[in-house]
């Protein structure tokens, strides 16, 4: 019943899309899709059956369309690989799912999709900031955002109050107090100071912002990191860290859901593929369903300069090597059709949303009280290269972990916290000074 | 009349090599001339850029993280090639003995080997990986160390641990490439010296050693290349940390031309390997030469 | 007198053969051992605290059974073995008389010839691949499993080519000589002389390359998007990664199976040795 409606709306979508000129290309009548090709890379969704909603959204777009749609999903690092030599080549696809950066470092090998964004954009009450930041180059769209990861804090409820702890800590403060506790009942708590190219980003970058640091001035090319905000920042970290599960500077990302669920770490920032895992094994295991029992997901501690988040995002990136833009354009709003969309967020589970001031007031949001928490962190999420805008500065310190390093450095003992910020801070005039020059 | 100028060794000599020569100046000419020009540019994945001469070269020399990685790289590299060099030959020499189950031996240690890097590597990474190590267990096991080493997370033995994955994937090459060349020496050579009264030692000294040479040679040439330039070993057990202790130029390259998108600077990264592996070559060229010429 | 000579002899074998190759294998199979265990055990043991986990509880074949039920990993071996062998086969062909020619004979640029043979060796993968994209778009083979036929061997040859210029080195010249004066032709001494010897070289050259082609990533990943096309590195890391997860007992059923019947077929060969060198009049 339900698929028959969103068909049939699709199908009016797709028609009168059709009936409207489309973008780039001069107007295109929907039959001259047919016999056209579309290959699209994707990777891998958390949660299995949006995978399957994926392909199955390729198999309705073709059956309306006549256009031949091939999925080609590559999970991990791999997409990047992928999508880094299409972007080079100009070969291999159509469209991709990128990262954060991607479309500034890509932005000359995209097309541009500012029509069919501000249109998307009506229909749910507007973009985030974050996806216009992640999408936008020289007021162009030259992607679509298609939703970000929100990573939690997230925590064994008993194991904390066994330590005499009954909420998830609101300040940094209480948050090093709470470290101390919970590795004197031998459950510590422990983030990744390793070179995890996902979980690297969210639980160091959020550190600094909330003393207050910034890596660059607000013109995205004046270096600001070393100041004493960032020391602060570092200064905790160094405390906090001697409390920690041991191993943490060799965490890659599966590590942190790897010891949560193996039951020796109490608290750690992730996505809630965690909570997802143990809840989607508790009939058959034992050990899953009590920890899926026990652990619920907090927000980031307040710190001096407020309560922030750094997530993975992904982006559709159109391909502007591409010789078949009407299928791209149909494909993707095929995408971000109500019919589709509303019903792929709440299959997820929140744990991918999509970017848009709207979403609150749709039905996307999980039933589970666990997973109430996702409707709030949604909202706080910023980019790297804060307090400038996006730069491929920014990007080569994500790419070179210095952030990551600079803590890890101090952490470890390798050098004192004012030396770690001076490092980084040299680091980064480095990859300014090599741009300007 | 044509197999006179067959017979001819120049003529035969350019008509060998032929084949090879188009096969690698049609496909690899190209891709090779502008993986080299783009270090010489400002190009991004995104864009072809400008010529900017020996820019890139000064930048990453300037880079602390760079020259971290060439020591690294130095370390990684001398570390494995010594480690495969002893364990090779000395499994050589002992596979060259005659002992039950000497075919299934033979094939077995072959078996880091074949299995795909990506995937061995990640079996050392499940045996290394903190708070769930194998090893580790063992050894509190065995009362050796209580908690454990910390395999990955130490910078000093993260090294150590990607040196041993190296050295268990690239041991197997050596010892069988040995062990094909220790079958081609004559057994003569050895009745000739055991008359002589020559010992063990001095026959492994002066007849084995000399004739397995030219072999030895190019696999130790050959496994340093890849050593140099391995990139999964690292990419799958560290990606470079714990604070770069293990990032070679090879996951340096990677991630400076895909992650960050300068093409150009990752070519150069790569390319400052060729000054110090080319002399390796050329020598190497020249001794397997020597007889020919001589 | 006899008895106590066997009796040190069985000794020196022991702590001089015995022990060492016991340790050798220990650390280089060893890890397969793990992957063996892991494979079999459910995902509930495998994090297991309770239990060693050096050996499997509850033995079960589900890693195995999702493997050929649920990924394309049959198409993935046919894939990398026919990918594999075609590299092996055209390597051995071209590199084995390029080797000889580099080792044997005086011609004019042979230096300069070996030197930039060996070049193209020095430039990683990770350079070469997107300008190789556009090489092969050029001639129509992007996209296309046939591109990896094409591509391998330009890894490949330049490292058969050393490896046998090596071997034949070894090769005493006399016998070639001998063959010469007895009215051979040059092509005729390689042929009827030089090569049989250089079998084990030859052998293993092939083994080498088979198994350089089967292991490589790069090329597979990017020359290739169709998931019918993929080889087995690529297959399993990109199906087998969700999320931020370690799947490992799918992973190491993979790692297994990727590798153990290869060493399985390399088992019938690598005792041809032996046998090749007899038949040349050297034993080894």
């Amino acid at each position: 019943m339900e698929t028959k409606n969103s068909a049939l709306t699709r199908r009016r979508l797709i028609a009168s899309a059709a009936a409207v000129p489309l973008l780039a290309t001069p107007a295109i009548a929907q039959n001259s899709l047919k016999g056209t090709k579309l290959t699209v890379l994707v990777g891998q969704f958390y949660v299995p059956e949006t995978n399957a909603m994926l392909d199955q959204l390729a198999v309705d777009v073709a059956r309306d369309t006549g256009m031949e749609i091939r999925i080609e999903r590559l999970a991990g690092d791999e997409l990047g690989t992928k999508t880094a030599a299409v972007v080079g080549s100009g070969r291999g696809a159509d469209l991709s799912i990128g990262v954060e950066f991607d479309t500034l470092l890509y932005a000359p090998k995209l097309a541009d999709v500012t029509d069919l964004a501000e249109e998307i954009g009506k229909n749910y009450g507007g973009w985030m900031q974050v996806a216009k930041d992640a999408c936008m180059v020289g007021g162009r769209w030259k992607s679509l955002c298609l939703g970000q990861a929100p990573a939690a804090w997230n925590y064994r409820v008993d194991q904390f109050a066994a330590a005499g702890i009954n909420a998830f800590p609101d300040t940094f403060d209480e948050l090093l107090k709470a470290a101390k506790l919970l590795h004197a009942k031998n459950t510590p708590i422990g983030m990744t100071l390793g070179h995890a190219s996902g979980d690297g980003r969210s639980t160091n970058y959020p550190v600094l912002w909330a003393f207050g640091g910034k890596e660059f001035e607000a013109d995205g090319k004046t270096v600001a990191l070393d100041s004493p905000q960032t020391l602060a920042a570092v200064e905790w970290y160094a405390e906090v860290y001697k409390y920690f599960i041991p191993g943490t500077t060799a965490w890659l990302d599966p590590d942190n859901n790897q010891a949560f669920l193996g039951g020796k770490c109490s608290a750690t920032v992730n996505v809630n593929t965690i909570y997802l895992a143990a809840r989607a094994a508790s009939g058959t295991n034992p050990a899953m369903k009590n920890i899926a029992e026990n652990m619920n997901h907090g927000l980031w501690p307040r710190g001096p300069a407020g309560r922030f988040a750094s997530y993975n995002i992904n982006t559709w990136l159109p391909f502007a090597s591409s010789q078949n833009r009407p299928g791209q354009m149909a494909f993707l709003r095929a995408w971000f059709d109500k019919s589709f969309l509303v019903k792929w967020t709440k299959t997820g589970q929140s744990y991918f949303i999509p970017t848009f001031e709207g979403m609150d007031s749709l039905d996307v949001w999980p039933e589970d009280p666990k997973l109430k928490i996702f409707k709030d962190l949604n909202k706080l999420n910023r980019l790297e290269g804060f307090a400038g805008p996006p730069s491929p500065a920014a990007a080569e310190a994500v790419s070179k972990y210095i952030l990551v390093d600079m803590f890890a450095k101090a952490c470890t003992g390798q050098l004192k916290p004012a030396e770690a910020v001076k490092w980084a801070a040299r680091e980064y005039e480095q990859i300014v000074k090599k741009r300007a020059g | 009349m044509l197999s006179r100028i067959v017979d001819n060794e120049r003529t035969l000599g350019l008509l060998l090599v032929a084949p090879v020569v188009l096969l690698l100046a049609g496909l690899v000419a190209y891709p090779l001339s502008v993986a080299v020009y783009s270090a010489l540019t400002d190009q991004t994945l995104a864009e072809s850029g400008r010529f900017i001469g020996f820019g890139n070269f000064v930048n990453v020399w300037d880079d602390q993280i760079y020259r971290q990685s060439l020591r690294n790289t130095l370390v990684f590299t001398v570390g494995s090639v010594t480690l495969k060099l002893c364990f090779g030959l000395g499994l050589a020499l002992l596979l060259n003995e005659a002992f039950p189950f000497r075919r299934l031996v033979r094939a077995a240690i072959l078996l880091p080997w074949i299995v795909p890097t990506v995937l061995g590597t990640m079996a050392w990474l499940w045996m290394f990986t903190p708070n769930f190590s194998v090893i580790n267990y063992v050894l509190a096991q065995t009362g050796i160390s209580k908690t454990g080493l910390p395999w990955l997370t130490d910078p000093d033995l993260a090294m150590f641990s990607v040196i041993i994955v190296n050295t268990w994937r690239g041991t197997p090459f050596l010892a069988i490439s040995v062990l094909a060349g220790l079958q081609a020496i004559p057994l003569e050579l050895y009745d000739a010296a055991a008359i002589d009264g020559a010992g063990k030692l001095h026959r492994f000294r002066y007849v084995t050693l000399p004739l397995v040479m030219p072999v030895l040679l190019t696999t130790l040439v050959l496994s340093t290349i890849w050593t140099f330039s391995d990139f999964g070993i690292v990419y799958g057990l560290t990606k470079g940390g714990p604070m770069n202790a293990t990032h070679v130029l090879a996951t340096l390259s990677y991630g400076t031309a895909l992650s960050a998108g300068n093409t150009g600077e990752g070519a150069a990264i790569s390319l400052t390997m060729l000054p110090i592996l080319l002399p390796l070559i050329i020598w190497q060229l020249r001794r397997v030469r020597r007889s020919v010429v001589a | 007198m006899i008895a106590i000579t066997n009796r040190r002899r069985t000794l020196e074998r022991a702590f001089f053969l015995y022990l060492p190759l016991g340790l050798a294998l220990f650390f280089l199979v060893g890890p397969f051992y793990w992957m063996a265990v892991t494979a079999l055990k459910t995902d509930g043991d495998i994090y297991d605290g309770a239990h060693s986990p050096l050996y499997v509880l509850h033995p079960s074949l589900d890693h195995f059974v999702y493997l050929f039920a649920k990924t394309n990993f049959v198409t993935w071996t046919l894939n990398t073995m026919a990918v594999a062998a075609s590299g092996t086969i055209s390597s051995l062909v071209l590199g084995v008389p390029a080797g000889y020619a580099l080792a044997r004979l005086r011609f004019p640029g042979v230096e300069l010839i070996g030197t930039a043979i060996f070049v193209t060796y020095l430039v990683p993968t990770s350079l070469l691949f997107i300008p190789m994209i556009q090489v092969m778009a050029n001639i129509g083979l992007d996209d296309s499993i046939w591109a990896l036929v094409v591509v391998y061997p330009t890894f490949l040859v330049p490292f058969v080519t050393w490896l046998m210029a090596s071997y034949f080195r070894t090769i005493p010249t006399e016998l070639e000589e001998s063959g010469r004066i007895d009215g051979l032709t040059r092509l005729g001494a390689m042929w009827h002389i030089v090569l049989p010897l250089a079998r084990p070289g030859i052998l293993s050259a092939g083994i080498f390359a088979f198994t350089l082609s089967w292991n490589e990533f790069i090329y597979a990943l990017t020359l290739v998007t169709a998931s019918s096309e993929r080889t087995i590195p690529v297959g399993v890391i990109v199906q087998l990664s969700r999320g931020d997860f370690y799947f490992w007992g799918p992973l190491m059923a993979g790692a297994l199976l990727g590798s153990v019947p290869v060493a399985l077929v390399y088992y019938f060969f690598v005792d041809q040795y032996a046998s090749g060198l007899t038949a040349g009049g050297v034993k080894g």
